[in-house]
């Protein structure tokens, strides 16, 4: 989907451009955005220096040379109202490096929602957290849900019925069911699977 | 801005270059003139070196191809006029100008190649480039081939600047590191400098939120590649000689040195970098042939014991001094 590894086969459909052979950088411009399962954020940069940069990669092209970045009000300030939306606005000037996990996570989000995106990706937002800090992010991604499209790659139960309008079940890379909840949990087939290893798709 | 050692230091270290040729007068030593304008003209090139491997995490081991560059362009120009009376070839705006211009195609066609790989990939690479270029220097006997090309002249700047002499040498070189310096510091902190610094700390990432990271570290390869030629330049007439060897990968090695020595992306430690680096050259030498005997296993000591290079130190002293005062200062209250 996101382009970082070559399709086998079929192609990707998005917002009705064929977007399969479409580089990295380009799928962006075309509003699709994701979060990493493993944290993936600039560890160095403050967590506002983090959200401004995601901006900047939508405000034209950034052969600028000569003014200050992080002066640049139409940089600066989108920046610190994504950060807002997550709920991050108190962390704005430490290193992201310092922040906790969860913390992490709603940075990912806060970056990948400066992208501007139709439709945002994102694998485990939940991963490694404790209950707490999922219910944090369940939070953000129930005002989000009426925003924009999020297609939410999760193994915990609760959070995707909570969620999901929509829900297709993978198991070994193929999907076998797509539906809404309600009936996602009635399906044989699901319910046969169950117990094994498998991941939900909202 | 409060006065912390670190800022201290640097400000010291600034104005002192900036007094050398009229100290070196004072005391009859115009050696020390030469010495420091060496460091001068290096600074320049760690300097730009640093934008690249500093900044942008870009480990470029072929940077003094630069320095060769623009060393032979002084030289080929002056020898035409000296030889055969061709005068507006020793004009030094030109010689500037082709510089620039050789500097950055040689840095485009290096870039375009070279920034395709990474990892080792990336420094054996531009390695290989740098070699080629000084192999061709080498066997290119027109102009002095391996035993290169004796100036009988430094560059004319229309009677502008006269650098027949040292000191105005000198400060030639002192304003174009403060320049040098200036570009670099508007630079980093451009948006241009933050899309060149998020590559360095997460490439994945940048091209995950829409940067075309490739053509942003291609401009900055071209940029550091060009100050590194004007750089080269300034060295051409400062020795008054030109030969392969400024060119050669222990060169490019030395400008690798001295930037981590310093400091690797901050303002300053380049400039750290290159004087301390040149310092200890002169001084182990003189007390010993072997010096390189001592000077290695102090950069082994610099690398795993200070991360951030001299300027790491200072930061380091900056935190304790500021401890300190802290609790001076409760102590007060």
């Amino acid at each position: 989907m996101t382009g970082e590894i070559e399709s086998d086969s079929g192609s990707i459909l998005f917002d009705g451009n064929n977007i399969s052979g479409v580089p990295v950088h380009l799928r962006s411009a075309h509003g699709l955005a994701r979060s990493f399962q493993i944290s993936n954020i600039f560890h160095d940069m403050t967590t506002w220096d983090n959200v401004a940069l995601a901006v900047q990669a939508h405000a034209g092209h950034s052969f600028h040379f000569w003014k200050n970045a992080s002066q640049e009000q139409e940089l600066r300030r989108p920046a610190i109202e994504f950060l807002a939306m997550v709920g991050l606005e108190n962390r704005a000037k430490f290193v992201a490096g310092q922040l906790s996990h969860g913390e992490h996570r709603q940075l990912e989000i806060a970056m990948a929602l400066a992208t501007n995106p139709k439709m945002l990706l994102l694998d485990e937002p939940m991963a490694g957290m404790g209950p707490k800090e999922s219910q944090a992010i369940v939070k953000i991604l129930q005002n989000l849900k009426r925003k924009l499209t999020i297609l939410l790659i999760e193994h915990d139960m609760d959070v995707v019925f909570t969620l999901a309008d929509r829900i297709t079940v993978l198991v070994n890379g193929r999907g076998i069911a797509t539906d809404i909840p309600d009936a996602i949990k009635k399906n044989q087939k699901v319910i046969a699977a169950y117990l094994g290893e498998e991941s939900y798709h909202a | 801005m409060k006065g912390t050692p670190r800022i201290i230091f640097i400000v010291i270290l600034m104005l002192g270059l900036g007094v050398v040729p009229l100290l070196a007068d004072y005391f009859d030593e115009p050696f020390y003139t030469v010495m420091f304008s060496r460091m001068l003209i290096l600074s320049i090139g760690a300097v730009s070196l640093n934008l690249i491997l500093g900044f942008g995490g870009m480990v470029s081991f072929g940077h003094a191809v630069y320095l060769g560059i623009g060393s032979y362009m002084v030289g080929i120009g002056t020898m035409h006029a000296v030889e055969d009376g061709i005068e507006w070839m020793a004009n030094g705006f030109l010689q500037i100008t082709l510089a620039i211009v050789f500097s950055a195609l040689t840095g485009l066609v290096i870039g375009a190649i070279s920034l395709r790989t990474r990892g080792v990939y990336f420094i054996m690479i531009t390695l290989a480039f740098s070699q080629m270029l000084y192999f061709v220097a080498v066997g290119n006997e027109r102009y002095g081939g391996d035993d290169g090309l004796s100036l009988y002249m430094r560059s004319d700047f229309n009677g502008l600047i006269d650098i027949t002499y040292d000191n105005s040498l000198y400060y030639l070189n002192f304003v174009i590191l403060l320049l040098s310096l200036y570009l670099s510091h508007r630079l980093i902190n451009s948006r241009f400098g933050m899309v060149i610094r998020g590559a360095k700390s997460n490439e994945q990432r940048m091209r995950a939120i829409g940067f075309p990271v490739f053509r942003y570290q291609l401009v900055a390869f071209v940029i550091a590649g060009t100050i590194c030629g004007i750089a080269g330049v300034l060295s051409a007439n400062q020795t008054e000689f030109v030969n392969p060897s400024v060119m050669h990968w222990t060169r490019s090695g030395d400008l690798i040195i001295m930037t981590v020595l310093g400091g690797l992306g901050t303002l300053f430690g380049p400039v750290i970098g290159a004087v301390a680096f040149l310092f200890l050259e002169e001084f182990l030498s003189g007390i010993t042939e072997y010096w390189q005997l001592y000077f290695g296993p102090m950069l082994v000591l610099v690398v795993i014991f200070a991360r951030g290079g001299i300027d790491g130190m200072l930061v380091g002293l900056d935190k304790w001094w500021s401890r300190n005062s802290t609790v001076k200062n409760e102590e007060i209250d």
